[in-house]
């Protein structure tokens, strides 16, 4: 908890949580409109409320610019001149546990904002209103969403111990990369991070696996990274 | 066994030597000074200490609870000082310290400022009370002295000296010799990775002591009869070499000189530039 505490008391922590809802409404309100909401279909309605999912980006730049640029200017070092047991994968452990918490309160930002904003445009224009367990399964897979991505960011900027390289990684597979071997690949389009995504959070088309797999490649891919991280961490000097 | 001990130690990074078959210790009670050029592999040194870098080879072992003060400070330039130590205590499991510290430390005026609009000085101190929010046994610190007014020098040797005095051992680097000649009982000098010289400071400095005298020939002569390495050194001053301080002061008694001053004013510096040409 302590390295949580730690990120909350930054500003790019509350900024993130900003542009996470300023990304959620923009979306939220481009999807639903303001015209014409009573001719919205139910499953568009229950679309609605996975255009939270965008927070998952804010929580993946935001973590791989923190994590890189904390272990750049010697955080990391700081941090472990701080703990007695000095232990470098306790110290990344400790990181990931953190940026998971600032990324789920990141999803749950945007998937909130997403809900009050489809529930509301959508009961003002009289369109169908989603239930509650829809709005429960996605706030879940999107908080969710936002936690995995707050992981995989900060393992990607503690192996490349630079933000602006991480930053760069990070936007260059989820919006270059990905798309393009997606539109190659039928499996990559269905297990790639675009494909996963769009399954835990309810945000991607019906041909996509369940959300718990989606949730599983996930967090294969966490997992893959977070042990990177920490074995390039242990085996190399701290900067 | 002695709070900090370095054996052997060796780091290469690629083709380049950093350090070659380093070895010293620091007893408990003593702040020892680790001086050297810059390259000399001060920084290397201290960082496998605390953990940071791997040795190439041999071992760097320190006993107890290990503190330190880095070149870096590590600190985000958006966190108040405060919120610093706040996170320091927190990790060094010592939460209600924080406002404790900042107190000794000086650094109540500032403290809810951001720590990117503090000055150099400043973070240095902050960076010295988070070090010792933990109460180490062992505190090692690369130029503490640097951007420190005489004010918080003076404080900073005082807590050092706190922690020699409770059994614990303190190793700085600086290459401000009279600060590590004011602060520090014992001298590691480093030269391209190894040691070339370490001891007790009072020993070392007494190889060369600083005589003036309005009766400097006088005084010179009676000292090279006793037998000492006794040079002139410009007007009414003169310099021995290789003695101790009492036979020096029996020769300058039986001269009968007129003595103005007696000191090692300068030796670590003479040491220092002797050694590390």
């Amino acid at each position: 908890m302590i390295e949580f505490l730690a990120l909350r008391t930054v500003a790019a922590y509350r900024r993130a949580l900003a542009l996470a809802i300023a990304a959620a409404s923009f979306i939220t309100i481009s999807y639903v409109g303001v015209r014409d909401v009573d001719q919205t279909a139910p499953a568009d309605a229950e679309s609605a409320l996975s255009m939270g999912a965008a927070a998952g980006i804010v929580a993946i730049v935001y973590a791989a610019a923190s994590a890189g640029g904390e272990i750049a200017r010697g955080g990391l070092a700081l941090a472990l001149l701080g703990d007695p047991a000095r232990n470098r994968a306790t110290a990344l452990r400790q990181r990931f546990a953190a940026y998971a918490l600032a990324g789920a309160a990141i999803g749950l930002a945007g998937a909130a904002t997403a809900a009050l904003l489809a529930y509301t445009l959508l009961a003002l224009g009289d369109g169908p209103l989603p239930p509650a367990h829809e709005l429960a399964a996605r706030a879940a897979g999107t908080t969710a969403y936002g936690a995995l991505m707050g992981v995989i960011g900060a393992a990607l900027g503690l192996a490349l111990r630079n933000p602006a390289t991480a930053v760069i990684t990070v936007l260059v597979t989820l919006l270059v990369l990905d798309p393009l071997f997606a539109g190659l690949s039928t499996e990559i389009a269905r297990w790639g991070p675009g494909g996963a995504a769009g399954s835990i959070t309810g945000s991607g088309t019906d041909d996509l696996p369940p959300a718990w797999a989606g949730a599983l490649a996930l967090i294969a891919y966490a997992a893959a990274l977070t042990a990177t991280a920490t074995v390039l961490t242990n085996r190399r000097d701290v900067p | 066994m002695h709070p900090l001990v370095v054996e052997n130690l060796k780091k290469r990074y690629g083709r380049t030597v950093a350090i070659d078959g380093l070895s010293f210790e620091v007893p408990s009670g003593s702040v020892c000074g680790f001086l050297g050029p810059n390259g000399a592999g001060k920084t290397t040194t201290l960082r496998i200490l605390l953990g940071l870098a791997r040795p190439t080879e041999g071992t760097a072992r320190t006993r107890g609870r290990v503190g330190g003060v880095l070149d870096r400070d590590g600190f985000h330039p958006g966190r108040t000082a405060r919120d610093e130590l706040r996170i320091a205590a927190a990790r060094a499991g010592r939460e209600s310290d924080a406002d404790e510290a900042l107190e000794r430390a000086g650094l109540t005026a500032v403290a809810d400022r951001r720590v990117g609009a503090c000055s150099f000085g400043t973070r240095r101190r902050l960076a010295v009370a988070a070090a010792l929010l933990a109460e180490p046994d062992v505190l090692v610190l690369d130029e503490p002295a640097t951007g420190l007014d005489p004010h918080a020098l003076r404080r900073l040797r005082a807590q050092l000296r706190e922690i020699a005095a409770r059994g614990g051992a303190v190793l700085l680097s600086s290459h401000v010799l009279e600060e590590v000649a004011a602060t520090c009982d014992r001298v590691v000098v480093v030269n391209r990775g190894a040691a070339v010289a370490s001891g007790e400071l009072e020993e070392l400095l007494a190889q060369r002591i600083r005589l003036r005298s309005p009766d400097a020939p006088q005084l010179l002569a009676q000292l090279r009869a006793s037998g000492l390495d006794a040079h002139a050194d410009g007007n009414g001053t003169v310099i021995v070499t290789g003695a101790d301080a009492d036979a020096v002061g029996r020769a300058v008694r039986d001269s009968g000189a007129v003595l103005h001053e007696m000191s090692t004013q300068g030796a670590l510096e003479e040491l220092y530039v002797r050694l590390t040409a």
